[in-house]
């Protein structure tokens, strides 16, 4: 692929670290009423070359502006940002780059699509700006056509954004962040605007794209699906701080604490007392009786703390059943949802959720979770 | 927003040619407004070298003050109103409705400014003079035919009414502009919504539609402030002869009545006025401050025209009406009184003759005049909205700091007396080291910097239509704020900036204020002919010169606003046609 | 397109600034050189050699458009010299004399203006150079020596009379004099101007009080005037019928109008004064001797006549062209502006 080998400097990307390194970053805002809130509460990352990095977290919890940051558009108020070894950011030197000079790309959640111009002149537009390597019209105008014919738009060059639905303008947003072959490419929420089709689809190209082209991305959603669709690896944030960082299936099988399993996934809960701790494995008094399961970090026996399980990992008995992990409940209502049902059940005033692919009758059931699929975590605040 | 050190950190740290370059003309506009000023404005505050606060004792020891004061604010509070309503209702038709009549609904609310104040308000008090006035001739027949008879009235333009009424015609094209601009940024989806929702179309302006401009209604608002406290042609003419006390009027009287001149009152009046504004302007832009949305996101979604069915003919109907009863009566009256020779109360249609305008043609001064105030108005407009740009430009980008004094710096001079500015342009830059003096230079320099607030007012509005992630996306793609300001921000901005440009234009050609003191054998122009015109009494020229002026103006603005509209379909095209 | 368009707003710019920076160098129209009088006295032989060196005259005018012209034109055609004038209120000239002296470089030569505490004070702040001390050849020569003022030594060029305007068709000859207005039958229909629009108008009403006392203004007060900013929108209100009767009234103005046919006309009443015109040379003036030259052709008889043929300008050589009893200006300053303004209900 021209578009990557021609421009890339992968070799020296990797030969020299992380295509992008986050720092000690901090970034507050004062509200109207004069108040100071943090926005990125002393964030450090890593994203190494060609890696795939989904920044998750709810609305509010910094996730945009530590993307923006990176970007260039925000300016935090300290910490350090290397962006390809070169340093873009320090605030202690009082280094702040401007976007341009960054060498990244971006797609917007708006798409940003200048109205003013046709697509290939808004595809074109990163390339004309570039510094070194100025190319040639008719070079430009053959890699303009080489990325719209990537992105599946290829007639559509001489249309104006306004003209067109939102999928399309949605190519061509994507087509102008990818045409400069640079070794980082941001997104903020660029597939919120379409419906949940076109996403899908939208989602596997880009991802497919991505994989050809070896770029790194960092992503920012508040959609949990699609951020284990698409990251090789997560950053669940909330309130400016990374609570986790990992592969999704890191992160959903073994959540470091209660916020991120709850924003991740469903989690049932069961809340208790630490009775015993031993290595990895601890044990909760609970008000269904003891629960048994791996350790999170930070525990002490006699601290209150959750037992957390996913609603796969429950099986229903018609009797009590001979294992760690089982509770008698009470299966209000099952409904079926395709690929499994899902049973809605309480138990000591505790709603649960189990998925399995039988069904059910409303009535007294027993539920079991092995304790290895069970996680115990300190009791902080869940996800809202 | 942001905590002030690391953003002002940023700021310097993105320091380019071009942003270099934008502060430095945005400080000179700020010097080049506030220098002269300050030339006059101190004088009377400093005797001996020390600070001397006697001209604000005897500005408030002025005997009617509260009598001028009020007075003042009713004349501009209600006309400010009232413009507010017609502007916005002629906007809302425009932009929103079936009823637009092409490009002529563009251009019917600036007709009126065609025509300088001095000659509006001539025209009007031909008009309206309860004896003579031209329409209370033609009415009172038709009223007598009813079994009214009257030997004078119905309308007295000399008259509290008949002022307000003025004031409203000359601050409507402001509202006009800014609420067009305003409701070009606001989704045409919530009147969408409001029409499913069962509410009419006059539900719907009322409801939903002014509320989402409200920020503009208060850009415009602050600018009819601005504008009707300095408004002074007008209430010479028409508030003299009854007992309305305007402000302007009495600062020019304490200005001109002795010598030397009062100055330290007139500024002290004037400082209330700045008062006023300043508290307008806070007002103002905490209400912008909370006003996020703007127009040209990245998507260019485009409205529908709501339908008015059968309220369309009537509203076209108003439209026209409206440009019939502030343009074509008051030229119609100037056209009458320059063919008639002088104002008269029996209109002899067999004496009338081109007598004025044949002696307006072949007035040479009068040409060279025409020629200067053009020019003059290309050049200022150019100039002025070009800067006025850049300034918007800056004072968004850094927020609510230095940008907003600088911004301030240039918007609050021009709430001064005309005249106390132009002789601060005498004093700084007649003589040494810039010898401008009779040149046309000053006359550029004084009308860039008094029009600054209507440029920046349009250039605000122009500005606040394009989402920042449009401008955010070009430095992402490598492009500087300089290029990103050329290739962007400014073809976006183009169509407001472009109604920006005609407004000034419009105002610079036929400028009086300032022509009064820095006009001359070199450099004369057709606002100072008018005033040498009217000062001797000759109504007749004043009516053809005024008509030459308004047909010569109009052939530029005409067409800029055309292409102006035609810029705004094809840069925001059509709505998304709903293709997958 | 985006650069085209870029280009061409450039090049209109560029335009402009040429056409502006053209326009502004190149004057009106010029003279030949003429001919030095025969007769002329060898010191106004120098004067007219070096004004002539100077090619060049700028003055700001009160005295109406036509007439500046009309005495532009002639001093061009005698002297050789290249006239430029700015017709101006008396307000606006002191205001724009004023700020141009003080920047030390004025644009004007001289003004010759209406008589009023400004002249004054521009030879106090040394603006003006004392016709006296000049050196102006034969100064102050046959000139009348009454209309030569002491202090600050200038001379009165003509003298604009103030009467009544009247519509002929609402008054027929009712009026004749100042006590005619009272007149019961004028209520409502007269047309004040406004004395607060300048303080040329303060003599007038000094006048008015010294022949017939305080209580006319009281008495003209309740017949409920009509108050205009200026002569000008005045006169045009009363050919119109607005009013029968103007108050002050100006001759120059009524003469325009009747001549276009309006049925209007002026009543000089025997007793009267009004705005005395005198010169004043520019300090630093770009042409002194042009200046010098021009006050010299003011005063001489051929001059003086040019600058006062047109009806309602008196000349200090023609008593003939004067009302009866006309006052100086300096013989009326007893009453104040305020309190003539408060008796005709102006505050």
């Amino acid at each position: 692929m021209r578009l990557m080998n021609d421009e890339k400097k992968q070799d020296e990307a990797t030969a020299t670290g992380p295509v992008v390194r986050v720092d000690g970053l901090r970034r507050h805002f004062r509200r109207a009423d004069g108040a100071i809130t943090p926005a990125i509460d002393g964030v450090t990352l890593d994203v190494a070359a060609g890696e795939f990095l989904v920044l998750l977290g709810p609305s509010g919890c910094g996730k945009t502006t530590l993307l923006r940051s990176i970007a260039g558009l925000e300016h935090p108020d300290a910490g350090r940002i290397e962006i390809g070894g070169q340093t873009v950011l320090d605030t202690a030197a009082r280094t702040d780059v401007p976007p341009e000079r960054r060498g990244l790309s971006m797609m917007f959640q708006s798409y940003a699509l200048w109205p003013h111009m046709t697509v290939a002149a808004n595809v074109a537009y990163p390339l004309e700006n570039r510094r070194a390597g100025r190319l040639g019209k008719t070079e430009i105008a053959g890699r303009v056509t080489e990325v719209l014919e990537l992105v599946g738009i290829p007639e559509l060059a001489r249309q104006y954004p306004g003209e067109m639905s939102g999928g399309q303008q949605q190519r061509v947003a994507l087509a102008r962040a990818l045409v400069a072959g640079d070794d980082l490419v941001l997104f903020d929420e660029p597939l919120s605007n379409v419906d949940a089709k076109v996403r899908e689809r939208l989602r596997v190209e880009l991802l497919a794209m991505q994989r050809r082209l070896g770029f790194a991305a960092v992503y920012v959603t508040h959609d949990q699906a699609e951020a284990m669709e698409l990251a090789t690896r997560i950053a669940v944030m909330r309130l400016g701080r990374v609570e986790q960082l990992g592969p999704p299936r890191e992160i959903y099988e073994r959540p470091a604490t209660r916020y991120v399993a709850s924003f991740v996934g469903v989690a049932n809960e069961i809340p208790g007392t630490v009775a015993l701790l031993d290595g990895d494995r601890a044990v909760l008094d609970t008000a269904c009786g003891r629960v048994t399961g791996a350790a999170g970090a930070g525990l002490a026996e006699g601290d209150p703390a959750v037992a957390i399980w996913r609603p796969e990992d429950g099986r229903l008995h018609p009797a009590e059943p001979d294992t760690a992990n089982r509770w008698s409940a009470e299966l209000r209502i099952s409904m079926f949802a395709g690929p499994h049902t899902e049973h809605h059940l309480t138990a000591s005033g505790l709603d649960w959720r189990v998925w399995s692919g039988e069904a059910g009758d409303p009535g007294a059931t027993w539920v079991s979770v092995d304790p290895s699929r069970t996680r115990i975590l300190a009791a902080d605040e869940p996800a809202a | 927003m942001a905590v002030n050190v690391p953003r002002v950190r940023a700021w310097a740290s993105g320091l380019t040619p071009f942003t270099l370059l934008a502060t430095v003309l945005a400080v000179g506009l700020g010097l080049l407004a506030v220098y002269p000023l300050a030339l006059v404005v101190t004088r009377p505050f400093i005797t001996d070298g020390r600070v001397d606060l006697t001209p604000v004792r005897d500005t408030l020891a002025q005997p009617d003050l509260d009598t001028l004061l009020w007075h003042t604010a009713v004349v501009v509070g209600a006309s400010g109103l009232a413009a507010l309503v017609v502007g916005a209702g002629l906007a809302w038709l425009n932009e929103r409705t079936d009823a637009r009549l092409g490009l002529a609904t563009d251009i019917v609310p600036l007709v009126p400014f065609l025509l300088p104040p001095i000659a509006g308000a001539v025209g009007w008090a031909l008009l309206g003079s309860e004896r003579s006035g031209y329409l209370n001739l033609a009415l009172r027949p038709l009223l007598g035919a009813v079994g009214i008879d009257l030997d004078q009235g119905p309308i007295n333009i000399h008259s509290w009414y008949g002022l307000i009424f003025v004031y409203t015609i000359y601050q409507v094209p402001f509202v006009f502009m800014i609420v067009s601009a305003g409701l070009r940024n606001t989704d045409a989806g919530m009147e969408e919504q409001s029409r499913i929702c069962g509410a009419g179309p006059l539900t719907t302006l009322r409801r939903i539609s002014l509320p989402a401009v409200r920020p503009s209604l208060g850009a415009a608002g602050l600018l009819m402030v601005w504008l009707g406290f300095g408004l002074f042609s007008v209430p010479t003419i028409l508030a003299t002869q009854t007992d309305i006390d305007i402000l302007s009027v009495r600062v020019v009287q304490l200005l001109s009545f002795t010598y030397p001149p009062e100055t330290g009152v007139a500024i002290g009046l004037n400082l209330i006025v700045m008062l006023v504004v300043t508290a307008v302007w806070y007002l103002q832009t905490r209400i912008l401050r909370s006003d996020r949305n703007s127009g040209i996101g990245g998507k260019g979604a485009r409205t529908r025209p709501l339908r008015l069915g059968r309220w369309r003919p009537l509203a076209r109907l108003a439209v026209l009406g409206y440009l019939a009863l502030t343009s074509i009566l008051p030229l119609g009256a100037l056209v009458l009184v320059s063919l008639s020779g002088y104002w008269s109360s029996s209109v002899d249609f067999g004496a009338l003759n081109l007598d004025a305008f044949r002696r307006t043609l072949s007035d040479v001064t009068t040409q060279e005049a025409l020629v200067n105030s053009l020019l003059l108005g290309v050049a200022g407009a150019t100039i002025g909205m070009l800067a006025a740009a850049v300034v918007s430009m800056l004072v968004r980008r850094s927020g609510r700091g230095a940008g907003l004094l600088v911004d301030a710096a240039i918007k609050f001079p021009p709430t001064l007396s005309h005249l106390v500015i132009a002789v601060g342009f005498v004093l700084a830059f007649s003589g040494a080291p810039f010898y401008m003096g009779g040149t046309l230079w000053i006359l550029l320099l004084a009308y860039v910097s008094l029009h600054m607030p209507q440029a920046t007012t349009a250039s605000d509005a122009a500005i606040s239509q394009i989402g920042a992630e449009l401008t955010e996306a070009s430095r992402l793609s490598g492009a500087g704020p300089g290029r990103t300001f050329r290739r962007v921000t400014l073809p976006l901005m183009m169509p407001g900036l472009l109604a920006g440009w005609a407004l000034l234009f419009v105002t610079i050609a036929g400028d009086i204020s300032a022509s009064a003191i820095l006009a001359g054998t070199g450099n004369e122009v057709v606002g100072f002919r008018i005033l040498e015109v009217f000062a001797s009494g000759d109504y007749a020229m004043l009516g053809s010169l005024s008509i030459m002026l308004a047909g010569a103006t109009a052939l530029v603005v005409v067409p800029v606003t055309w292409y102006a509209r035609r810029r705004t379909r094809t840069g925001t095209p059509p709505p998304p046609g709903g293709r997958p | 397109m985006i650069r085209r368009r870029f280009g061409r707003a450039a090049s209109v710019l560029t335009a402009a600034c040429a056409a502006l920076t053209l326009t502004a160098g190149c004057g009106g129209g010029g003279g030949n050189a003429t001919a030095i009088p025969a007769d002329a006295s060898p010191a106004l032989k120098k004067l007219i050699e070096a004004a002539q060196k100077e090619g060049e005259l700028v003055w700001y005018s009160v005295p109406a458009e036509n007439i500046a012209k009309a005495v532009s034109d002639d001093f061009a055609k005698k002297y050789g010299i290249k006239v430029k004038f700015v017709r101006l209120t008396s307000s606006d000239l002191s205001q724009r004399f004023a700020a141009e002296a003080e920047t030390g470089k004025p644009a004007a030569d001289l003004f010759v203006g209406s008589f009023t505490p400004f002249v004054v004070d521009a030879n106090k702040k040394g603006w003006t150079t004392p016709l006296p001390q000049a050196g102006i050849p034969e100064y102050p020569g046959d000139f009348p020596q009454q209309y030569l003022v002491s202090d600050p030594g200038t001379a009165v060029v003509q003298v604009q009379p103030s009467g009544i305007s009247v519509n002929t068709k609402e008054t027929g000859g009712a009026i004749k004099d100042w006590n005619d207005i009272l007149d019961p039958r004028w209520k409502g229909k007269i047309i004040l101007v406004d004395p607060r629009a300048s303080a040329a108008y303060t003599p007038f009403w000094n006048l008015i009080i010294k022949e017939l006392g305080e209580d006319f203004l009281t008495k003209l007060k309740a017949q409920n005037p009509i108050i205009s900013p200026s002569a000008a929108p005045a006169t045009q209100q009363l050919a119109a019928g607005e009013g029968a009767i103007v108050m002050p009234g100006v001759q120059s103005i009524i003469e325009d109008l009747k001549k276009k046919g309006a049925p209007v006309g002026y009543v000089q009443p025997p007793a009267s004064t009004g705005p005395e015109i005198v010169p004043g040379l520019a300090a630093k003036a770009p042409h002194p001797n042009a200046a010098k030259l021009f006050v010299h052709y003011l005063m001489s008889a051929a001059g003086n006549k040019v600058l006062n043929t047109e009806p309602g300008s008196g000349s200090p050589r023609d008593p003939g062209s004067l009302p009866a009893r006309y006052t100086f200006n300096r013989e009326l300053t007893g009453v104040p502006a305020d309190r003539i303004h408060s008796l005709l209900g102006l505050d």
